[in-house]
């Protein structure tokens, strides 16, 4: 096969390349950007926050090993088991995979980097610091302490006036962001910067989960992020959605937090489950069997697991035959994660396995993931679910499903691409006595609960009379408790020992896998980007490795002198542009430390500090986006093998287009779980809702609103038929497009008010009813929006004025013009809702 | 020659999924409100008006279900995309409709033998 470029290569080519990629040393390390940095840094800070949670769960087990122990209080073991759950979900499960797949999947995609290096870097460094400062909550006796997920009426203010409650519900906020960000940058990744070939049937298992689990964030963290918005006003405003009294309900807390919850189990054990089936064929040796099955399993899941939620929630006294629809799927999603075990055991099967370290952490996976998955079945079962409902089962059940579904692959993985970051690999000796020891470990820690569990001890309890048959029990898991802890021990005096840092020289393909991310790298990632035309390439393709390193394949080196990546068509990864990455920069770290210091000082109610840091970190997002739209500054490059790429695009192809639709993603479900709240809370009180249009603002209040709102789009549909004929700096229709903005801007905000006014003077207060509450805020919601679209219509006005903006030049424009129309969209939807249900069901 | 879409291309291979989605929403929501609103004891030809919902959501999904995993098994490889990814888009049309296929039936067994709103 012909290459797409010639040797020998010019001397100062790689040169070039590695100067570009240099990343700042010492203390400016904190403005890197690389995806490897970064990835580091960010898995190193997800290992350390599961130490704390760990030793968490060690003080408990003291607390348990024995009956009636003195050791902790009832209200700090409150804050030890809320705190545990929490930092472990939020704070070390989630960030834990998405640091992975910021760390491998450009490499394993043969990318340069992902597409948006510096929401990388401001993901990790809100999560960093806002996770590190809520964790210290615990040494000043303000962490949260109603349980991981928080249930009102105990968290509401009545019973929890403190600020604990405020720092999960507040605290999380930035995690939420983090998440999000992370997740849009994972799918725009896999989906845009793939190696020439990479066609999506032969996408790399990992990356296909990765891709499930992004998607599956986009969609269940907004449920979440709504509900800790209503919990959190609630609390500060008295404004009544789980009050019942005024006509809300507890139980649509849950209903919201579960539908995050649920599909949570499995955004943490999907991208496990593709690191597995990228181990276990390396250590088989062929390829994995059934690849189409896994793929048709990780999507399955990911549909299937938002069918569940309600099985969390069996003795809520549902309605019995929707218990029985969510049981039913229960049980459906096994069939997929059955598929992939059996795929699993099957290229074991038909290979030859090198029993080494992560393939044995892969079987202590398999084992102990059958084993609560099996446990995950009897849950399912509704009798079953009432009789071990809040009791130690349910504690040993679920930490099967997640210590062995995602914490035993985790150190699979650890031991399976160390070797890419560092000079040498991890011990396989001391490896094995870390197996060994978290295997027993967990197995006397955990297995015993199911039978504490069914002797009838309730989670939660911080200490229990003697002589109910627990006594024994207890002691025995806190000894295999402190087994893990040994074995944990001894894997960090592994990495003390072994693990050197190193990208350059890192120790290689010490396993002889098959994938991209074990081509020889730099900080460049891959000196150039090979043509994919197999699932293990480096198997396929014996020369691939050499011929990479050499230079013969797509671009060698720099083409525009910066920082640079091929983006690909999303299905069957064709080149279609060179995109620019930006290098290091003080910009992601300031709004970072500014977005998680505005959620931390406003639970603390410190509102000016808040609004600054808020402030600073909305000027340091401004300011790297700035640079962000370079507009056509490079004339198309050559990449090698004839092709001639463009440097710069906008549109439907452009990956900023792509990042906003994800985030309109977001927006719309966040939108749809409100909707949902609105009708459920009409479905449990309707007496609260006003009766045939009665008490609802006139009808011209929301048909002026709809018709501003239309007026507001049209506008901007025609500025940016007005744009297209601009020229920078040239004549054109400029002001044209400024005044239509601001035009825009007063249609949009006039709807708004009129719509707030409206409700205001029907005399309708949040206060009064939970139906006042959902109302306002949905107005509020509608609010936010607005008050986005009026910084971004200034700041588009702004790049204008300044130049940046043209025909061709119009990135930022189209991305303000993509969130206008959706708000449009929610804001039409909202009056039609707000105005038009009442009155048909009155 | 373009590139295929990749809203069309995705839509296609996971529409049945789409169909499991929708299904699971209309049996769940009607269920919780004719329990929620009292309504659910209305009977027409001996069978409620629960199980009639339930059982033609059902129809209707499971034939849509069967219908695409029938114009995906007659669809020629590499034909319908025009691309070297050939015969993967129908191939996993035809998977995920079996698996939503087994799932709506599954799901919606219970409305033939446990009561609605007890």
């Amino acid at each position: 096969m012909t290459l797409p470029n010639a040797l020998p290569r010019p001397p100062e080519e790689l040169a070039a390349l590695k100067a570009v990629w240099q990343e700042p040393s010492g203390w400016k390390i904190v403005t890197a950007v690389n995806n490897t940095y970064v990835g580091l840094m960010y898995v190193a800070t997800a290992f350390v926050i599961f130490l704390g949670a760990g030793v968490l769960a060690l003080l408990m087990r003291v607390q348990l090993a024995v009956p009636e122990n003195t050791l902790l209080d009832q209200a700090t073991y409150n804050q030890l088991f809320t705190m545990h759950g929490t930092v472990m979900m939020f704070l070390f499960a989630v960030p834990v995979v998405e640091a992975i797949g910021v760390l491998l999947l450009p490499n394993m995609l043969a990318a340069r980097d992902l597409p948006f290096p510096r929401l990388s870097a401001y993901a990790f460094w809100a999560y960093f610091v806002g996770g590190i400062v809520f964790f210290c909550t615990l040494f000043f006796g303000q962490a949260p302490d109603g349980g991981w997920f928080m249930n009102p009426p105990l968290t509401s203010y009545t019973y929890s006036p403190g600020a604990n409650a405020d720092w999960w519900l507040l605290g999380i906020g930035f995690i939420e962001i983090s998440a999000i960000a992370g997740a849009i940058e994972i799918v725009v990744g896999i989906l845009r910067t793939r190696a020439p070939g990479m066609s999506l049937d032969k996408l790399p298992i990992y990356a296909w989960a990765m891709l499930v689990f992004a998607g599956m964030i986009i969609f269940a963290f907004p449920a979440v992020i709504l509900a800790t918005m209503l919990l959190e006003v609630e609390r500060a405003f008295q404004w009544p959605f789980f009050i019942a009294e005024k006509g809300g309900d507890p139980l649509l807390w849950q209903h919201l937090f579960w539908f995050f919850g649920h599909p949570e189990v499995y955004i943490i054990f999907l991208p496990a489950a593709g690191m597995v089936s990228l181990i276990v064929p390396t250590m088989a040796r062929t390829p994995l069997i059934g690849y189409r099955l896994v793929v048709l399993a990780l999507v399955g899941t990911g549909f299937l697991s938002f069918g569940l939620w309600v099985h969390h929630m069996f003795a809520t006294g549902i309605p019995q035959l929707s218990l029985s629809f969510f049981s039913a799927a229960s049980m459906a999603v096994t069939i997929p994660s059955g598929i992939q075990i059996f795929a699993w055991i099957a290229t074991m099967a038909a290979g030859r396995m090198q029993f080494k370290t992560p393939a044995l952490f892969v079987l202590g996976f398999l084992a102990i993931f059958v084993v609560g998955g099996l446990t995950g079945v009897m849950t399912a079962v509704v009798p079953f679910n009432w009789q071990v409902h809040d009791t130690y089962f349910i504690v040993a059940h679920l930490h099967y499903v997640l210590f062995g579904g995602m914490v035993f692959p985790l150190f699979a993985a650890l031991y399976y691409w160390i070797p890419l970051v560092s000079r040498k690999p991890l011990s396989e000796h001391l490896g094995r006595w870390v197996f060994g020891l978290l295997f027993t470990g967990f197995n006397i820690a955990f297995f015993p609960m199911h039978i504490t569990g069914l002797a009838g001890m309730p989670r939660r309890v911080y200490t229990y009379p003697a002589d109910l048959g627990w006594d024994w029990l207890n002691l025995i898991s806190t000894i295999g408790a402190f087994m893990i802890a040994i074995g944990v021990l001894v894997f960090l005096i592994d990495v003390a020992r072994n693990l050197r840092l190193a990208v350059e020289h890192n120790a290689g393909n010490v396993f002889n896998a098959g994938t991209l991310e074990w081509l020889p790298t730099g900080h460049y990632s891959v000196r150039s980007i090979p043509t994919v035309t197999s699932r293990e390439p480096l198997w396929d393709q014996p020369n691939l490795a050499d011929e990479v390193e050499d230079g013969r394949h797509y671009l060698p080196g720099t083409a525009t002198g910066r920082r640079e990546t091929i983006i690909t068509s999303p299905v069957d990864a064709k080149p279609q542009y060179l995109l620019q990455l930006p290098g290091p920069g003080w910009a992601p770290f300031i709004a970072a430390v500014g977005t998680a210091a505005f959620f931390l000082l406003l639970t603390v109610k410190w509102i000016v500090a808040a609004a600054i840091c808020g402030g600073i970190a909305m000027v340091m997002i401004f300011r790297w986006l700035w640079a962000s739209d370079p507009g056509p500054s490079h004339p198309p490059v050559g990449i090698g093998g004839g092709i001639k790429l463009p440097v710069y695009v906008t549109g439907p192809k452009s990956h900023s287009w792509w990042a906003m639709v994800c985030l309109l993603l977001v927006a719309g479900t966040l939108f749809a779980s409100l909707l949902f709240s609105y009708l459920y809370l009409w479905t449990v009180a309707p007496e609260v809702w006003p009766s045939a249009g009665d008490a609802l603002p006139a009808l011209w209040h929301p048909l002026i609103a709809a018709g501003l709102l239309l007026a507001s789009s049209g506008v901007i549909a025609s500025a940016s038929r007005t744009l297209q004929r601009t020229v920078a700096h040239g004549l054109g229709p400029h002001w044209a497009l400024r005044i239509a903005l601001f035009v825009a801007l007063i249609l949009l905000t006039g709807a708004f008010a009129i719509e707030l006014i409206g409700q205001w003077q029907s005399g309708l207060t949040p206060t009064e009813s939970s139906y006042g509450a959902i109302v306002y805020m949905a107005v509020a919601l509608q609010g936010q929006f607005v008050v986005v679209l009026v910084i971004m219509g200034l700041y588009t006005v702004a790049r204008s004025l300044r130049g940046l903006l043209d025909g061709r030049r119009r990135a930022t424009f189209d991305n303000t013009m993509l969130l206008w129309h959706y708000t449009v969209a929610q804001g039409l939807i909202m009056l039609a809702v707000l105005h038009g249900f009442p009155r048909l069901a009155g | 020659m373009g590139s295929p879409s990749f809203a069309g291309t995705t839509l296609r291979m996971f529409a049945p999924l789409i169909i499991w989605a929708v299904h699971f929403l209309v049996v769940y929501a009607f269920t919780a409100i004719a329990c929620e609103r009292n309504f659910a004891g209305t009977e027409w030809l001996g069978l409620g008006i629960v199980t009639w919902t339930v059982g033609g959501a059902t129809l209707i999904a499971a034939a849509a279900a069967l219908a695409m995993i029938w114009f995906a098994l007659r669809s020629r490889p590499g034909v319908a995309l025009r691309t070297e990814i050939g015969s993967f888009v129908p191939w996993m049309t035809a998977a995920s409709g079996a698996l939503t296929l087994l799932a709506i039936l599954w799901e919606a067994l219970p409305v033939l033998f446990v009561p609605v709103c007890s």
